[in-house]
């Protein structure tokens, strides 16, 4: 039943968040210069379409399914009916996010297809130093590990620290790979997370070398300071299936949240704490809903990123919230 | 029920009326929505410039400090902080032709500048100033940038910062306006100090002291760069000038964080 009724939602709301999600993809992105191109300037107009389909279709199983709330007509019935633990409000999450799910990939994919100049996705592997990654007036060189990939660009963000004695002044770096010095003047860095993007032409890395040749400012590398971006392009449609996860999990953390506040809530009230826990894990920032639309949009291959932390722990608050669930529906039944 | 509707009618038929009768100005009523937008979207805006900071990039910080501002449309100095460091801190790229990437980026920050400016003249002046002396800053930067700006035709750093200047004077005191630039790089400092940008800082303070000779009073001239020779060489790491000397000018007000 939940499973119709939001494939029913799915199929008038999604064209039409395709189209606004289409035009202001078109219509917002700034000018850049060439090859600094800002493309998560975008980002807001996959938020908003994404976040509506997710409160609309969350919305819609927690109207469908009587048991999601208190006193709702025909819910006695089928309270006596389903003897489950969560009385079937566990198959109407799984009902949604079956629907949730292609309809939030159908948005991502519909972005990525529409901005313009959409960097492909690559992997962008890590390179950590050997040693403690800083490079100071004692130690003048740091050396990084490559994975042999063939690569088409290099990319560094160190962080700058305040030199001990002497005045401040940019490091100026250069770089060989594999022991060959790159032709090009030295880079300066003179300030903290200041990225630099060196292109190559496609060739394997298996070292790099970042030798300081001028200026005070200590840097450190820390890990995912330097990254290489490999030649291969993988799928951006998949990318972005993989990216609308994100909202998945935040759909799924909201109806978690309504299944418990199931016996005891009505149902506007319910559908309301499901969309503040909603609105507190996507704008909120509690999981990385973001980290997925900006990652994506930046061209990067989502299966290689390393996972932040709050979404496992978005896993383990929807986990602990289907059984804390069944406690309340077994204390209110009882 | 016929009484409600006639009330609810009565109701509507009155904020039509007042709504005729007064119709709202629409820059009231923006400024009534960003006012009641702001506490809301401001602390995600902030946090959301920070990332792009630390992982996105030039462009993208940009993008983030746009949003804020859009938030904040009198903060004079944010615009021209991040604008600053987009134009003169943003090419992340090395190789290729820099000076026009750093043309675009250039034009890129003047539109919002352009979009940024405020019906209070005050306010105006600084961003026209500040624009000026960020075209000048670009220039010294970047000596083939003139052949990419105007259009693709050439057109020298040195003439456009000239005409925003002169776009100051009309709404200022005539001349004066131009020994401004001098005089505010306090707070132009102090942003890109706060921003952690202590080389621009440092550039911005460089270009100031050159200019010193324009003022046309001498011994305010020669007082104020022998001052902001001082700030720059405790900034740089003398430590026989004291940071109580300077905090005693209520001018270095903003850099007061800095100087301690």
């Amino acid at each position: 039943m939940v499973l119709h009724r939001c494939l029913g939602a799915a199929a008038w709301l999604i064209p039409m968040l395709v189209a606004v999600l289409v035009l202001g993809c078109l219509l917002a992105l700034p000018a850049a210069a060439p090859g600094q191109e800002d493309r998560v300037a975008a980002a807001p107009w996959l938020h908003v379409p994404m976040f509506l389909a997710t409160a609309v279709l969350c919305a819609t199983a927690i109207e469908t399914w009587p048991a999601f709330s208190r006193d709702r007509p025909g819910a006695a019935w089928l309270l006596r009916l389903r003897r489950g633990a969560l009385r079937g409000c566990g198959g109407a999450v799984a009902g949604c996010l079956l629907i949730l799910l292609p309809a939030v990939a159908i948005l991502a994919t519909a972005a990525v297809l529409t901005v313009p100049g959409m960097p492909a996705p690559r992997i962008h592997h890590r390179l950590d130093a050997t040693g403690d990654g800083l490079l100071d007036a004692t130690r003048t060189a740091l050396e990084f590990r490559g994975g042999a990939d063939v690569v088409v660009e290099v990319r560094l963000r160190p962080v700058a620290v305040m030199p001990r004695d002497d005045a401040p002044e940019a490091t100026r770096l250069v770089l060989a790979l594999d022991g060959v010095l790159l032709p090009m003047p030295p880079v300066a860095v003179a300030g903290s997370h200041q990225l630099l993007r060196i292109p190559l032409a496609a060739q394997p890395v298996g070292s790099l070398r970042v030798e300081r040749v001028a200026g005070t400012l200590p840097l450190l590398f820390p890990p995912g300071a330097v990254e290489v971006v490999t030649a291969g392009v993988h799928s951006p449609v998949v990318n972005a299936a993989i990216a609308a996860l994100g909202y998945a999990l935040a759909g799924l953390v909201a109806l978690t949240a309504a299944c418990v506040g199931a016996p005891v809530l009505a149902l506007p009230v319910n559908q309301a704490l499901m969309l503040v826990i909603l609105l507190l894990t996507t704008l909120g920032g509690l999981l990385p809903v973001r980290w997925c639309i900006d990652t994506l949009l930046r061209g990067r291959w989502l299966p290689t990123e390393s996972l932040p932390p709050n979404a496992l722990v978005g896993l383990a608050a929807a986990a602990a919230g289907l059984l804390l669930a069944a406690i309340v529906r077994r204390g209110s039944d009882g | 029920m016929t009484t409600r509707i006639g009330l609810a009618l009565a109701g509507l038929g009155c904020w039509a009326a007042v709504l005729w009768w007064r119709p709202p100005d629409p820059v009231r009523l923006t400024d009534l929505g960003v006012q009641l937008a702001r506490p809301v979207t401001l602390p995600f805006l902030w946090r959301a410039l920070r990332d792009a900071e630390r992982s996105g990039s030039p462009a993208e910080a940009y993008a983030a400090a746009r949003m804020l501002l859009e938030l904040l449309p009198t903060w004079t100095d944010g615009h021209l902080v991040f604008a600053y460091r987009f134009v003169l801190a943003g090419d992340e790229l090395v190789g290729g032709d820099a000076a026009a990437r750093a043309a675009r980026r250039l034009q890129t920050a003047l539109l919002i500048l352009d979009q940024a400016r405020s019906p209070d003249p005050a306010r105006q002046i600084d961003l026209l100033v500040g624009t000026a002396f960020l075209v000048e800053l670009a220039g010294r930067h970047h000596p083939e940038l003139g052949r990419h700006l105007g259009g693709g035709a050439g057109l020298q750093p040195e003439v456009l910062a000239h005409r925003y200047l002169e776009q100051a004077e009309r709404l200022g005191t005539g001349p004066s306006v131009r020994e401004l630039r001098v005089f505010a790089v306090p707070g132009l400092m102090a942003g890109l100090l706060r921003a952690g940008d202590r080389e621009r800082a440092l550039e911005v303070l460089d270009a100031a002291l050159a200019r010193l000779p324009e003022v046309r009073d001498r011994q305010l001239a020669a007082d104020w760069g022998e001052t902001l020779r001082k700030v720059r060489a405790f900034l740089t790491g003398d430590r026989n000038i004291s940071p109580a000397d300077l905090l005693a000018d209520p001018r270095l007000q903003p850099l007061t964080p800095f100087l301690r």
